[in-house]
């Protein structure tokens, strides 16, 4: 079974880049980044109509 | 029949129930159509022209039909004059078909390819042959232009003892009395979902009538129609929790009202421009009513076509909305925050997830309130694609040109109870008379969906806008690896970002068959996915039209709304990929893909096609 599988051999893959890839800046800052995400959402709860809006759909964060 | 009966005599036996026809061209059609009670000869003939001649018919002329035979007991029967309680079923089998084939069951593989799908007509109160399409059952992918990205269920059906199946999405005019377009909308959702998955149960016109007759505060037969809340209301009694989308709401986030904007247009206007009027009387009866904000009000003084009065105001306000969005766009970007997706973003990402969507439209004039079902979208619009449209729609983060894969879409798959099944109509032209514009639509989410497209959104592009140097490091490699002839970041090829939902179980089931590589299966057959998943997949323009691209970040859709990134599940780029499992914090998919020293997938893979099955981007 496993030989119908190819591993990397092919250099589809294995071509390893010279490009570099700097992945410290990937989730660097979570709590910001949260923070920017929850406002963001906030921002479309104020986006919920008034027909539907229930009381405490906005929380303060 | 005739013809049949020559060399199988015993046949004439079925003339009386069936009534088998050849369909060559459309008075073949007019012909055949009036040996058929209540058919509608316009429809009909509008729905053979999309499957192209010739077609053979074979008509069951006394048709239980479990959708009719229910209305007739709760309202039909109930009537002082007789109304008839059987229903006629069409067959249609693409090709001239004899009718002893019919019979024969070495031909059912053969009559199987050919089988277009049925159309059950049923009888009117008042004879007429208007909105007579009962329970009809057609297969998109057999039109003679077949739509190619919608979702449909299987069907079997019976028809001359021999058994067929069918893919198609449930149509059925709306009835007027028992069901109008809500609750048609609502039945045909529920086909759908009742026959494709186990979790949901089709409904009959009974089980709407009797949840309207507890819950409306008004009497349900003759309907008069469901709000969308009550839509919504009514798909929770049916196990989903729905999602409202209001476009008032969106209008609202400009922190302008309707009526506010209207002020707006007309104080930055002289409105009798608009209309040139050209004597100073006709001015002055404008600008007398200028203070009132009241349209018939203008109409009733000027003698303006209420119609043209109605669109050249929306218009205005458009434009009015569209500098508001620009600047508030503005605003956002000089505060460097995230975009805010529009309104119909939003629409697309749930058409891209698969799933149907009930749609609330509504004229200018809003005098004309619809219901319709949204099952799919058309090919990307070629005007979409212009560099014109790109640079209206693109936005940045740090140098890179991006642009929302919505964007680039117009037009979509209807289920319009009005019309005949599977229209192509453009976003905000809905209807038979197209002018109509989406008010609301309802996303009729599985139970365990807690997140929302907007917060799944915010959470993707939030770590798309943090990593806009990895993005640059893929396309850098792109250019490298010389896969493909690379044409840089610019207008002409921006990034393409894409969102949908999509359950986990279809998604690594795609992603296994697109890949031959152990390593990219094992990547995504460990890692522990909840049933349902967003994934924002990020491309090049030309690659996406190729069906290409270069990596995806995948969050739980099942996280509570405020979860942030601690949603995040998995992230791919440039071939090089890292999960987490549920016991670990997000901080370790940073420390995972540092860890990387040699690349594990491929730079390009496929764009993700399971949502609207029948995609082009087959590879």
């Amino acid at each position: 079974m496993i030989k119908s599988i190819s591993t990397s051999s092919k250099a589809e893959i294995r071509k390893n880049s010279t490009v570099k890839y700097d992945f410290s800046q990937v989730l660097q800052n979570i709590p910001d980044m949260n923070r920017d995400v929850n406002k963001r959402i906030q921002k479309y709860e104020e986006c919920q109509s008034l027909s539907i809006r229930r009381a405490g759909h906005i929380r303060s964060r | 029949m005739e013809e049949v009966s020559r060399n199988f005599p015993q046949l004439n036996m079925i003339a009386d129930s069936i009534e088998y026809g050849i369909l060559s061209d459309e008075s073949s059609v007019i012909e055949y159509c009036d040996k058929i009670p209540y058919i509608n000869i316009q429809i009909f003939s509008s729905i053979c022209k999309l499957y192209g001649y010739p077609i053979t018919v074979i008509c069951q002329l006394q048709y239980t039909d479990k959708m009719y035979r229910d209305a007739y007991y709760i309202y039909l029967s109930h009537l002082h004059f007789d109304v008839e309680r059987h229903c006629q079923r069409v067959a249609l089998f693409k090709g001239k078909i004899a009718l002893e084939h019919f019979f024969d069951s070495d031909c059912h593989m053969d009559l199987q390819e050919s089988f277009l799908g049925t159309i059950v007509i049923r009888p009117s109160y008042n004879h007429s042959t208007e909105y007579t399409l009962g329970r009809t059952l057609l297969n998109p992918y057999k039109l003679e232009n077949p739509f190619r990205y919608l979702r449909t269920a299987q069907y079997n059906v019976t028809i001359l003892g021999q058994t067929y199946t069918i893919d198609a999405f449930p149509f059925s005019n709306q009835h007027g009395d028992i069901l109008r377009c809500a609750e048609t909308s609502v039945w045909s959702l529920m086909e759908y979902y009742g026959t494709r998955y186990e979790n949901y149960r089709v409904v009959l016109p009974s089980t709407i009538s009797n949840w309207a007759s507890k819950e409306l505060p008004e009497r349900s037969l003759p309907s008069d129609g469901l709000t969308y809340s009550q839509i919504s209301g009514l798909l929770k009694t049916f196990n989903f929790e729905p999602r409202i989308y209001e476009r008032v709401a969106y209008r609202n986030n400009t922190k302008m009202s309707k009526e506010e904007l209207l002020e707006r247009v007309l104080a930055g206007k002289e409105l009798y421009k608009l209309f040139e009027l050209e004597t100073e009387e006709e001015q002055e009866q404008v600008q007398v009513s200028k203070s009132h904000l009241h349209r018939t009000e203008f109409v009733t003084r000027v003698e303006i076509d209420a119609e043209e009065f109605a669109q050249k105001i929306d218009q205005e306000i458009e434009v009015a909305l569209k500098e508001e969005y620009a600047e508030n766009d503005k605003k956002m970007k000089e505060n460097g925050e995230l975009r805010q997706v529009s309104f119909h973003n939003l629409f697309h990402y749930y058409v891209e997830s698969g799933i149907p969507l009930i749609t609330a439209v509504c004229n200018a004039r809003e005098d004309i309130h619809h219901s319709i079902v949204i099952i799919g979208h058309d090919e990307r619009s070629p005007y979409k694609q212009t560099k014109e449209n790109i640079k209206n729609q693109k936005f940045k983060y740090g140098e890179l040109d991006i642009i929302d894969s919505s964007s680039l879409y117009d037009r979509y798959i209807t289920v319009d109870d009005n019309q005949y099944p599977y229209r192509s109509e453009r976003f905000d032209h809905f209807s038979i008379t197209q002018n109509c514009k989406v008010e609301a639509f309802i996303v009729p989410l599985y139970r365990h969906i807690l997140l929302d497209a907007e917060s799944a959104v915010s959470i993707i592009e939030t770590i798309y806008k943090n990593s806009v140097g990895l993005l640059e490091a893929t396309l850098e490699q792109l250019n490298e690896e010389e896969i493909v002839e690379y044409r840089g970041n610019s207008i002409d090829n921006p990034i393409v970002l894409r969102y949908y939902l999509t359950t986990s179980r279809g998604f690594v089931d795609f992603r296994n068959k697109d890949t031959q590589y152990l390593e990219e299966k094992l990547f995504y057959n460990t890692t522990a996915f909840p049933k349902f998943i967003w994934v924002g997949e990020y491309s090049t323009l030309e690659l996406y039209c190729r069906g290409k691209i270069l990596g995806e970040i995948i969050v739980d859709a099942t996280a509570p709304k405020y979860s942030g990134m601690g949603a995040v599940i998995a992230m791919r780029f440039g071939g090089r990929c890292a999960s987490r499992q549920t016991g670990e914090p997000p901080e370790v998919l940073q420390k995972k893909l540092q860890d990387i020293h040699e690349q594990q997938a491929r730079l390009l893979y496929s764009l993700y096609t399971n949502n609207l099955q029948k995609g082009d981007f087959i590879k």
